[in-house]
């Protein structure tokens, strides 16, 4: 990974991945909704 | 939960710690209704009773980010353990474990009569016994052959090494921050346990390697760099969430990093 990249991991069966871009909010937003809503507030 | 992994208690301090968590069980109780993870109101009405019930604890040894922290991991194992029901895992009838293989120390009978005994007590301890007999015990709670008994997965990863490349003959960047990715993918996901010291079809590699590029060059000096290493990059209160060991294995020795989920989203690095 490179200096100013800012790489969301997640766990993917046997492997460590990065979460695509396109997917990232809703994903936080399932997995973590109280943050999302102090996120958007 | 509300002691570890921190913080340490005088006696006086534990039993009103434990007075404040059997009110907390009882305030979470009261709340819990059909559908309840669906509700938000639901939902802030228990993240509530839990804040409210735990500022009775002690300001000495719960201080504020201490006391947050463990609002987050209560309410965090309220939403894992109870279910839309209401009901708890630790309600399930849970069938007296047979342990396989005693430890050196304690007979069959007598740890049979001890979890017996400590399961209607103590709901997490249930909790695992039962996750045990269901096949799903959480990787922290596997042995280490239990962990190699089976392949690499969402839970469970094998590194040979963390700092020096074996191919390459040098120290290479490029592992350690594999090392970063690996822990920051398990606190967002549901946590899991890294092996170090393992190669990544099971065989045994051992950490001697490693150890002659950390100071001081044995274990304790390892656990040192990589706890100094996974909190440059991803923060001191994800390295909270995680727990190193060197463990003997099969006459080497190799590291066990046991990571919990988050309760926040962790390691955008």
């Amino acid at each position: 990974m490179s200096k100013g990249d800012r790489v969301f991991f997640v766990r993917m069966n046997n492997s460590s991945r990065p979460m695509p871009n396109g997917e990232l909010d809703a994903y936080l937003a399932d997995r973590w909704p109280s943050a999302s809503e102090l996120a958007q507030a | 939960m509300l002691t570890k992994p921190d913080p340490t208690l005088t006696d006086d301090e534990q039993e009103l710690v434990k007075g404040v968590a059997k009110r907390l069980l009882a305030h979470v109780h009261e709340r819990l209704v059909l559908d309840w993870r669906h509700k938000a109101e639901t939902m802030a009405d228990v993240r509530v009773a839990i804040r409210d019930v735990l500022d009775e604890l002690p300001a000495e040894p719960y201080p504020r980010p201490v006391y947050d922290a463990k609002v987050q991991v209560v309410f965090d194992h309220v939403c894992t353990v109870y279910g839309d029901d209401g009901a708890s895992v630790y309600e399930e009838a849970v069938p007296v474990p047979t342990p396989e293989a005693p430890s050196a120390s304690l007979s069959v009978d007598e740890i049979t009569d001890s979890v017996v005994r400590k399961i209607p007590s103590d709901a997490e301890f249930a909790e695992l016994v039962a996750q045990h007999l269901r096949g799903e015990a959480p990787t922290f709670a596997r042995s280490i052959d239990e962990l190699l008994d089976n392949d690499e997965d969402d839970a469970v990863e094998f590194k040979s090494t963390a700092r020096w490349d074996v191919r390459e003959e040098r120290r290479n960047p490029a592992l350690e921050d594999a090392i970063v990715k690996t822990v920051a993918a398990f606190l967002n996901c549901e946590g899991g346990t890294l092996l170090i010291g393992i190669g990544p079809d099971g065989s045994l590699v051992g950490l001697e390697l490693d150890y002659a590029h950390v100071k001081p060059a044995n274990g304790d000096g390892f656990v040192n760099w990589l706890t100094t290493h996974l909190s440059n990059a991803l923060g001191a209160a994800s390295v909270m969430r995680t727990r190193a060991r060197i463990v003997p294995h099969a006459g080497a020795e190799i590291c066990r990093l046991d990571v919990a989920r988050s309760s926040r989203p962790s390691g955008r690095i």
